[in-house]
């Protein structure tokens, strides 16, 4: 116990801890003055709810990779289950240029794409792609499981009183999923917020436009500005924290609704 | 609604796992499939539900050909072993699913659901209880809620699959009693999976003994245990000794001395053969004619004395029953045999 809690404070909190002092030292107008400003208004922006986007488009796509892999035996299931987790796995920044080849201008995608008129690379849309990649295996992993559980005796139930396939599904295996797919939604988000190197060779870091809140850090720390960056970072904190907290109270409310066993 | 099957065969790849099954149904009976695991028995429930297709094969309910439709067409109600309740709905919630799921125009109203739920919890004896969830129930109730939901959609038919399968032995003799009481009452024509031939023996009007796919005898209770037809049924129900024997038209020997039954029956073609005696159709007296044994085990199990003999010609031990206030043999000691009833089977 006493062991625990020395690791997760020196491990979590004095870190934390540490960040909230320094900004607190900065002053409240300084703090507002810092944080007002429009660019990083614009990254915070851009961070947010790219993230908040590229998760919830996860929860779908990667409910539905879960269910193929759960539900289905096809030749060369075991090797797309293992792909899975390459997005864990890989390098972040080897992420960040695949994906930039395959979706700048002179990529395969990207030359598709911009035929259509569409451009990708180096907008918030690639921002967004970026992060569907890196979070998509939290949804999959979190579901997975769950879904293995389901005993296929009550979509049976459901069929013999007169359910349809759909019904059946949204009525009686949705709701046993919903507590892992918030799970799973809350990580990928976290995950999509603290993302760095995948991100910045897609975004192509154009202020305002594609500047991601924690490359805005990394700047604002190489040119020795470091009560900018902390002002940066300690909204975030707040952000993510309150985020968190909200989803993980949401998450509560669903497993007294859904999680009975 | 009666149930008429012909030729049902259902392969999975090479493995037959029904085998040309034939069997009527009448309407407002209660019918158990008793058989050994793997037997089949849950496989011709499913198809009959239609949560499986056969291979080859006609089912009719109701004379309607029913082979063809979907689960949600044939309106079924369907029990299973470990009750499939939704639990993130309410006891009340689940007994009006099958009401809820029906499309806008055959859906009763939400006050006509809610007397339909309340009706149904008297029924099966959980009034007040729509507001709890399946996990604050126990075993017994939750299958009982089963039934509920299984019914609430008027099923033409009401299949169980080992209803009583996952309660232990106390709950499981109550919700035998009850269930007879309920059919009795409601008149479902029922089919129930069963592995324990006590509970088909006892709840059912019909045993069908199902053995590898096949249906090896139908009939009832009485008839199954009184009169096996086959040497499976003979061995699955029941307790027997099977004693080798010869047979020699029509009649079984042992050691070139005919065995003298009372009643026989089976399949008797010169050769080989087994015959199948049950204990309780042993009689045993210190002289006289008959088969002669030496008295090898006695012991007294309840209300009743078991007596094995070793009878002369054969290794093979016959058990005989009877009262425990009789005064019990010496082991050693010598009897002639006396068989009421037994079953003469070629090897």
């Amino acid at each position: 116990m006493a062991f625990t809690l020395a690791y997760l404070f020196a491990i979590v909190l004095l870190p934390i801890g540490a960040l909230v002092v320094k900004a607190s030292s900065l002053g409240f107008s300084e703090f507002v003055t810092l944080a007002g400003d429009p660019r990083t208004l614009a990254a915070l922006r851009l961070s947010f709810l790219t993230s908040m986007a590229a998760a919830a488009f996860n929860v779908p796509f990667g409910l539905l990779v879960a269910w193929v892999l759960v539900r289905y035996d096809f030749p060369g299931r075991k090797l797309l289950d293992a792909m899975i987790d390459l997005p864990f796995a890989l390098p972040t920044a080897v992420a960040g240029i695949a994906l930039t080849a395959l979706y700048a201008p002179n990529g395969y995608i990207g030359a598709l794409a911009a035929k259509a008129g569409i451009k990708i690379a180096f907008t918030p849309f690639g921002v967004f792609v970026a992060l569907v990649f890196v979070g998509m295996p939290f949804i999959v992993r979190t579901v997975q499981p769950v879904l293995a559980e389901v005993d296929r005796e009550i979509e049976e139930a459901a069929a013999t009183l007169g359910a349809g396939r759909l019904r059946a599904v949204i009525s009686v295996v949705l709701p046993i999923l919903v507590p892992s797919l918030l799970t799973g939604y809350a990580l990928s988000l976290a995950r999509a917020i603290g993302e760095y190197g995948s991100v910045i060779f897609i975004a192509g870091n154009i202020p305002y436009v594609s500047e991601i809140a924690p490359l805005l850090i990394v700047i604002k720390l190489e040119e020795y500005d470091y009560a900018g960056a902390t002002a940066v970072a300690a909204l975030m904190l707040a952000i993510s924290f309150a985020m968190l907290l909200a989803i993980n109270l949401i998450q509560a409310f669903a497993r007294r609704r859904y999680g009975r066993v | 609604m009666d149930l008429i099957i012909t030729g049902l065969t259902r392969q999975f790849g090479t493995n037959a796992a029904l085998d040309g099954i034939d069997l009527s149904v009448a309407s407002g009976e209660l019918v158990a499939l008793l058989g050994p695991s793997g037997s089949g028995k849950t496989t011709l429930l499913r198809l009959i539900a239609g949560l499986d297709f056969p291979t080859t094969g006609h089912l009719f309910i109701g004379g309607e050909d029913a082979v063809d439709k979907t689960v949600q067409e044939r309106n079924i109600g369907f029990v299973f072993q470990h009750y499939a309740l939704f639990k993130h709905l309410t006891v009340a919630d689940n007994i009006a699913y099958g009401l809820r799921v029906r499309p806008r125009a055959l859906r009763p109203d939400e006050k006509a659901i809610k007397d339909k739920v309340e009706e149904l919890l008297a029924l099966i004896q959980l009034p007040g209880h729509g507001g709890r969830y399946p996990s604050q129930l126990s075993g017994g109730q939750r299958q009982r809620v089963a039934l509920a939901r299984a019914l609430a959609v008027e099923p033409r038919l009401l299949l169980l699959d080992e209803p009583f399968g996952a309660l232990d032995a106390k709950v499981r003799k109550e919700l035998r009693v009850w269930l007879r009481e309920f059919h009795d009452r409601t008149g479902h024509t029922t089919l129930f999976v069963t592995h324990d031939q006590e509970e088909a023996l006892d709840l059912a009007d019909r045993v069908v003994v199902m053995s590898k796919g096949r249906i090896e005898q139908v009939g009832t209770p009485e008839s199954i245990y009184d009169a096996p037809q086959t040497p499976f049924v003979f061995e699955f129900i029941g307790e027997s000794a099977r004693l080798p024997v010869e047979i020699s038209g029509g009649k079984p020997y042992l050691g070139g001395q005919e065995v003298v039954a009372a009643t026989l029956y089976g399949q008797a073609r010169d050769g080989l053969g087994h015959l199948y005696v049950r204990p309780e159709n042993v009689a045993y007296r210190p002289d006289g004619d008959g088969l002669w044994a030496t008295v090898v085990s006695q012991h007294r199990s309840g209300s009743s004395r078991r007596i094995g003999f070793r009878a002369d010609h054969t290794d093979t031990i016959i058990e005989a029953v009877t009262s425990a206030d009789r005064d019990a043999p010496r082991v050693g000691s010598r009897a002639a045999l006396e068989i009421r009833s037994a079953g003469l089977f070629a090897v």
